[in-house]
């Protein structure tokens, strides 16, 4: 298949016909909440995107999809209001000429091949037939080779990428993605973070949503973090890294003799608590780039030798939750 | 122009943005055809087509076993008991249910929904594909029955039946797939109407009858077949029933319609 062997350089760089979006658009979320009986999905949320990639992070069940099916206009909004160019999104079918949703179910209709797939999509965008459309979204996610194959024998990666390209047929200027990076190979996903950014460079807005770390910190100049349903933080990205890396860290040390290293460890002034029994250390450090660079230097000093030296509590859940009491 | 880089084609014209803000009829044609592949491809509709061969078989095995007399009063047994009591039911709630329901269950209704495409037009291609199967497959099933138990001798029966059978089929399906917008249980809820409501309530009080859309289809079949009929014996003229059944269905469309314009898909997490 030719379209799996592109050269990497050329992925997502340029689409040929394909011009900046025009008038820029507007996404508003303001005091949105959206609850199920007792249960409270997201609460008194708000914020506005503008072109660029916005990366919306959080845990599992944090509530992200809810917050992107209500952008999408697919959920009602128990609270508050989400608008696109000014117009709300729920029940208003129109909206869609200006927004392309990429779901995270996987579901797709098996029985179609990737090009009916993307073609229906162009139908139904009202699209007229012979515009290179349909042709060009499958190129765009390199599927072209395999466009005239049923979607049901495709892999995971493969099902992300026709969902991609069918969003993609109508050139909207709002683009919604819900965990576009699941279930892609490496390869794949790169090929994904470059077609955002250039998507984005063409004045587009995209939002999406995961929950990895990582790959947000790739792709998005802005991030959302959503922690149980509300904005935890939200801002430039370096700024909330800052907050993530600055928060208080705590390691286990396993050491050839923790005594004599507690014993300097607890006069430095990075280190905010310490707890020394059963042959292990646990400290606790508020700064942890200065830390990192203490210990080895300490321990050298003491001529103790450092056998283990391990995060106590790295866990994104934990980051959040940081993120949450802040 | 030497020294320069040869000029970049020319970008092929953006596709043109139509001004409608809404799209119509247009789209009634694609989302037939998703809608047909989809219902063909699975594999419940080898159930449906099963369940609406039975007549045809029932009927074969009484030709067989030669009661061929009494065949007029054997059909309209046939039609009454089984045909619209069971298999026509039965066959417009599987193929109703899952023209939408079962899109709506895996998610895929999204790619759909997700489109500038009058609510409407979505739920009236569901409701064609569905009646068109249904019609298809319960018309011609009365229709073969009929002829080998009465061959062709009376052609007005086979005609009452065969009205009766899509009428019912028509007003079945286009209750059935409202109620898969309306419900994630519309399979059971449409079994309840079938066998307790027309199947027990309607049959013991008799005023009921105005809400049920077998009665219409049975009404209907009486008027036409006439004398045919006979002892049927049906309270409601053929007008009232014609009438009845193109009132439900066309509030059926206009509620489900209204409910998909409101839908909120349930996968949020």
């Amino acid at each position: 298949m030719s379209g799996e062997d592109a050269p990497m350089s050329q992925l997502g760089a340029t689409r040929p016909g394909v011009s900046p979006v025009g008038a820029p658009p507007t996404v508003e979320v303001s005091a949105v909440a959206k609850w199920y009986g007792n249960v409270v999905a997201v609460n008194d949320i708000t914020f506005s995107l503008e072109p660029g990639v916005t990366g919306l992070l959080g845990p599992n069940g944090a509530g992200k999809s809810t917050l992107l099916h209500l952008v999408a206009g697919l959920l009602r909004p128990s609270a508050g209001n989400v608008t696109v160019d000014g117009r709300p999104t729920f029940g208003d079918p129109a909206v869609y000429r200006r927004v392309g949703l990429v779901p995270e179910r996987e579901a797709v209709f098996p029985y179609l091949t990737a090009r009916e797939f993307v073609r229906l999509s162009a139908q139904l965008q009202g699209l007229p037939v012979g515009t290179g459309a349909v042709d060009r979204a499958l190129g765009t996610v390199e599927l072209a080779a395999a466009a005239d194959r049923q979607l049901a024998t495709y892999s995971k990666g493969m099902r992300q990428r026709a969902k991609v390209a069918a969003a993609l047929v109508h050139d909207p200027a709002v683009l919604v993605l819900d965990e576009p990076f699941n279930g892609m190979d490496p390869r794949q996903r790169l090929h994904m973070m470059a077609l955002l950014r250039t998507l984005a460079n063409e004045g587009r807005v995209i939002l999406f949503s995961s929950h990895i770390l990582e790959e947000v910190e790739r792709v998005a100049e802005r991030v959302l973090v959503v922690v149980s349903g509300r904005l935890a933080a939200s801002g430039d990205f370096r700024e909330i890294r800052r907050l993530m890396t600055d928060r208080p860290h705590s390691f286990t040390l396993r050491t050839s003799d923790d005594r004599a290293l507690a014993g300097r460890l607890v006069g430095r002034p990075t280190v905010s608590g310490l707890t020394f029994e059963g042959g292990r250390l646990d400290v606790r450090t508020a700064d942890f780039a200065t830390f990192t660079r203490e210990l080895p230097v300490m321990a050298r000093d003491a001529g103790v030798s450092i056998f283990e030296l391990a995060p106590a509590d790295e866990s994104l859940e934990s980051v959040f939750d940081y993120l949450v009491r802040r | 122009m030497p020294g320069w880089p040869a000029a970049a084609p020319a970008p092929p014209p953006l596709p043109r943005r139509p001004s409608a803000p809404v799209l119509g009829a247009s789209v009634l044609g694609p989302l037939v055809d998703v809608t047909t592949r989809g219902l063909l491809g699975r594999r419940r509709i080898l159930l449906v087509g099963l369940l609406a061969l039975a007549p045809v078989g029932v009927a074969a095995v009484l030709v067989v076993g030669g009661g061929v007399g009494t065949t007029t009063q054997l059909t309209r047994d046939l039609y009454d008991s089984l045909v619209m009591t069971t298999v026509v039911p039965l066959v417009t709630l599987i193929l109703g249910t899952t023209a939408i329901g079962a899109e709506i269950d895996d998610g895929t209704v999204v790619h759909l929904l997700a489109k500038p495409v009058g609510r409407g037009w979505i739920i009236l291609a569901k409701m064609l594909v569905a009646g068109t199967a249904g019609v298809l497959l319960c018309g011609t099933s009365i229709l073969v029955a009929g002829v080998l138990l009465v061959r062709l001798d009376s052609p007005a029966l086979l005609l009452g039946m065969l009205a009766g059978v899509v009428l019912s089929v028509i007003a079945y399906t286009a209750v059935f797939v409202t109620l898969s917008v309306w419900t994630g249980r519309a399979l059971i809820a449409g079994l309840a109407y079938v066998l307790l409501w027309e199947g027990l309530v309607a049959t013991f009080f008799s005023g009921t009858r105005l809400l049920s859309i077998r009665e219409y289809g049975l009404d209907v079949a009486a008027g036409i077949a006439g004398a045919e009929a006979g002892t049927l014996g049906r309270e409601v003229p053929l007008a009232t029933g014609l009438v009845l059944a193109i009132v439900v269905t066309v509030l059926a469309f206009w509620l489900g319609a209204r409910r998909l314009a409101r839908f909120e898909i349930s996968d949020a997490g």
